[in-house]
């Protein structure tokens, strides 16, 4: 590769060059862009895979709530693949905790959501 | 506009910061990966999944083939056919030729607000009301990456903080209201407990396994 001259020192190959041509990109991104639609799109329009969705419909549901918890613990606990145990990870618990607690109290999503995250941002604001 | 469409805008409003510091990430991590900011853009608008544009921008810079770079960034996105397979359940009177083109925008945020709307006893059109949330959230991804490439870096570290806080928040809060009997329960705490150790195992595929796992544990269980 590297058959465009790089704008960005330090990120070019050995020969100056881009690793990735912008034609490259194009079919990369053309490529990926295809194949993930036909993941979204198979369900939907193959009549077999529509079938195998009413089946299991209870596999589904299950999957579904694991995928939401999954995506909270990763949230809290992870940057990337990488686990952080720090004090930002002690105040996104406080600010889940206080979301919890206020819609407890209040019931109603999107109040809760913006207590929640407004005061971890508020105690991450006074830690500095 | 419907009203379930409006239903849907205002649930999708509540992940829409989280998509946006989400995506200003790839377009940082684009413009360090030398993407020119019309491909960014374009990369955000064609495959519309952060995990798997992170990840080949990443293996750019690491002079993997071409052709690597594409199959990682579809097997990374191996996900949405389960999203898609449960979302056929709640649009089966959809004609398909819509469906082919809303496809498009299955996202986890878009997949998992619908569900969590499905299970409510009011009567609407999910169809609709998956718009709704489709509109906010892919809004958001658009202009996320644009603004990480335009300012890059130079987004303020506590506004980036909160930002990635809604998704979180909310789904947990949706968990704290909709997980109901022992069953779901216990799809629940698989996936919080399993997914972080699996993450970090197999970074990229240990959501999407820590998911498979307990819904094959607890359908057997269940049985």
């Amino acid at each position: 590769m590297g058959l465009v001259r790089c704008r960005h020192r330090g990120r070019c190959d050995r020969d100056g060059g881009k690793a990735v041509t912008d034609l490259q990109w194009l079919f990369a991104i053309g490529g990926a862009a295809a194949g993930t639609y036909v993941l979204r799109a198979a369900p939907f329009l193959w009549t077999p895979l529509r079938d195998v969705g009413r089946r299991y419909v209870d596999f589904l549901t299950y999957v579904s709530f694991a995928i939401a918890a999954g995506i909270v613990s990763k949230a809290l606990l992870l940057d990337g693949s990488r686990l952080v145990l720090g004090m930002d990870t002690y105040i996104k618990f406080a600010g889940l905790a206080v979301g919890l607690g206020f819609y407890r109290w209040i019931r109603n999503i999107p109040l809760a959501l913006f207590v929640g995250a407004g005061s971890a941002v508020l105690i991450r604001w006074l830690v500095g | 506009m419907s009203e379930d469409v409006k239903k849907g805008i205002k649930a999708g409003g509540a992940v829409a910061p989280t998509f946006v510091a989400i995506f200003i990430g790839v377009g940082i991590a684009a413009e360090v990966a030398d993407l020119p900011p019309l491909a960014t853009l374009l990369s955000s608008a064609a495959i519309f999944a952060a995990p798997a544009q992170f990840a080949m921008f990443d293996m750019a810079m690491q002079d993997y083939a071409l052709l690597q770079i594409i199959s990682v960034g579809v097997l990374v996105n191996l996900r949405f056919f389960v999203m898609s397979l449960t979302l056929t359940n709640f649009f089966a009177t959809v004609p398909r030729t819509r469906l082919a083109y809303w496809a498009q925008f299955v996202s986890a945020s878009s997949y998992l607000v619908t569900f969590f709307q499905s299970r409510r006893d009011e009567p609407m059109d999910l169809f609709d009301f998956y718009r709704g949330v489709v509109f906010m959230t892919y809004t958001a991804a658009i202009v996320g990456t644009a603004i990480g490439v335009v300012i890059g870096a130079g987004l303020p570290a506590l506004l980036a903080f909160g930002a990635t806080l809604f998704l979180p928040i909310y789904f947990s809060l949706l968990l704290v209201g909709e997980t109901k009997g022992r069953y779901e329960v216990a799809a629940v705490m698989i996936g919080l407990l399993v997914t972080p150790p699996l993450e970090l195992l197999i970074p990229g595929w240990g959501l999407f396994v820590a998911a498979i796992g307990a819904g094959a544990i607890v359908t057997v269980a269940k049985r």
